[in-house]
């Protein structure tokens, strides 16, 4: 048997390694981009040239992050499709858990070594006096409202990346939806595995998921479901999101064990 | 409990088709056994059935005595064509896949198979040549130490003097409680090491003999089994 963890310490690695990668090449092209920014406005302040290698990092982070959603469900997808990984001696449901939580986690790490990337390239920027004044003034800003930052601004931000992490589950489980239920209906539906069946069977559920998804965000408008208080509007939909989530996790987890087949 | 593999009334539907029906079948421990029948008979899908990898199938199967598929699985060990690993993976890094997520992977095992197989641990999985392929497969399913082993056509691509070598070996190292299934074209190739014969037609198991008795006839296993399709299935 293959207990829950080893597996989890196997696929995450294997899937930092593209992370890895990932995160290098953003970090090239960052310097090749600033370098060329600062080349290219010969006008500018040593400190403004040297601030397009944070404006580089930060332009380049939403591509990185992007190609790695790409990356990352079509990987998923072909674990969980796939006959080699599917003979492991392991639960459906630990299995898809597993598969989605080591993506998901290599997606917080991404973005946590990208902020890390950031706060290397503003190093050199402390040598300038006014980066430094710059700081210090925001510093003291921040200590005068300090009350205010506790009391609204940081449960609101956390529940905004409550929010965001959330959202980028229920993007992974999509996916998963999508191929399980296509594959699915494929396999009963027909006498043999069209793949032009299976495409326009994508394209009809994707379809009818952003029908519902946009009629269900006019639903709660017309019911004043989005409140004018910020931080109840956050948590009620932190509380969709939570639910949708769970719908499509016990969906595609029940799908994995009863139909999805690995090829 | 002397079966390592029993089936019990299994069938399975696919693509709105009927692949398997009323499949019943017991195999004891440390038998060897071909699984014939024509192409699209069933015998991947009866493999499939047996793995867990076919699901929504109807009846019970069990592998030593387990019904529960995760036992199942953590109790046999089938070929694979390693699809879902990238071609950039050398035999290096397949090797660590198998050695990491199975803790019955023999690593000693699999150096010998893969010294026996002429294939190194720097090879990409995308240079390797069908028969190499193969070769490989058969070296990491062999390389586990379980009580079922399931052989999917594992000669097929390989060279002849290859495949005389790896079968004449497979009693060598073969525990003699593991039961094997092999299926595949090479009947003739195969039959000397058979200890059972078990041929799928007409979607169910048409017949399932021991070898002994079809030598003791005075045929060869080729030739009984070109028989039953030569006479439409009379003996």
């Amino acid at each position: 048997m293959l207990s829950t963890g080893e597996f989890f310490k196997y696929t995450f690695k294997l899937k930092n390694k593209s992370v890895n990668f990932l995160l290098l090449l953003q970090f090239i092209v960052a310097i090749i981009g600033a370098c060329w920014l600062a080349i290219y406005n010969s006008k500018l302040t040593l400190l403004d040239k040297w601030s397009m290698g944070i404006v580089m990092v930060e332009i380049t982070s939403i591509f990185a992050i992007i190609i790695y959603l790409f990356i990352s469900t079509v990987s998923n997808e072909k674990i969980n499709s796939s006959k080699t990984w599917q003979l492991l001696p392991i639960s459906s449901k630990n299995f898809y858990l597993v598969n989605l939580f080591s993506s998901v986690l290599n997606a917080i790490y991404l973005v946590f070594m990208q902020v890390i990337m950031a706060l290397i390239v503003l190093i050199p920027l402390t040598a300038f006096k006014e980066f430094r004044k710059g700081v210090g003034l925001t510093y003291s800003l921040i200590l005068k409202r300090m009350d205010l930052i506790l009391k609204d601004v940081l449960p609101i931000s956390i529940l905004i990346v409550v929010f965001m992490l959330l959202f980028l589950i229920a993007l992974y489980l999509f996916v998963t939806t999508v191929n399980f239920v296509s594959t699915l209906l494929v396999e009963q539906l027909s006498k043999n595995n069209s793949k032009l069946a299976r495409f326009l069977l994508i394209v009809v559920i994707v379809v009818i998921t952003l029908i519902i998804g946009i009629n269900m965000i006019d639903l709660a408008a017309s019911i004043n479901f989005f409140s004018s208080n910020t931080w109840l509007q956050w948590v009620r939909l932190d509380g969709v999101m939570i639910f949708i989530d769970l719908i499509f996790l016990f969906l595609n987890i029940w799908l994995l064990k009863n139909y999805h087949e690995g090829r | 409990m002397s079966e390592n593999l029993e089936l019990e009334n299994v069938s399975y539907k696919k693509n709105r088709q009927e692949i398997l029906k009323n499949i019943n079948l017991k195999i004891g421990k440390g038998k060897i056994v071909a699984l014939l029948g024509e192409n699209g008979a069933g015998k991947t899908t009866l493999m499939r059935i047996i793995s867990g990898l076919a699901k929504n199938y109807h009846g019970i199967v069990k592998v030593n005595g387990e019904q529960d598929v995760v036992q199942r699985k953590a109790n046999l060990s089938m070929t694979d064509a390693l699809k879902g690993l990238l071609e950039s993976y050398t035999i290096e890094q397949v090797k660590n896949f198998f050695l990491s997520l199975y803790s019955d992977f023999d690593i000693e095992e699999f150096e010998k198979l893969k010294d026996f197989m002429k294939l190194n641990d720097e090879m990409k999985l995308s240079q390797l040549s069908r028969g190499m392929k193969q070769k490989l497969e058969i070296a990491l399913t062999l390389s586990r130490k379980t009580n079922l082993y399931l052989l999917d056509e594992p000669f097929s691509g390989i060279d002849v003097m290859a495949r005389k070598r790896i079968i004449n070996s497979i009693l060598l190292w073969k525990d003699p409680d593991a039961t094997i299934i092999i299926s595949d074209h090479f009947v003739n190739e195969i039959s000397s090491i058979l200890d059972e014969i078990v041929i799928i037609k007409d979607k169910t198991i048409y017949r399932h003999l021991s070898a002994d008795d079809v030598r003791a006839e005075g045929k060869s296993i080729d030739q009984y089994y070109e028989a039953l399709y030569e006479d439409g299935g009379t003996e």
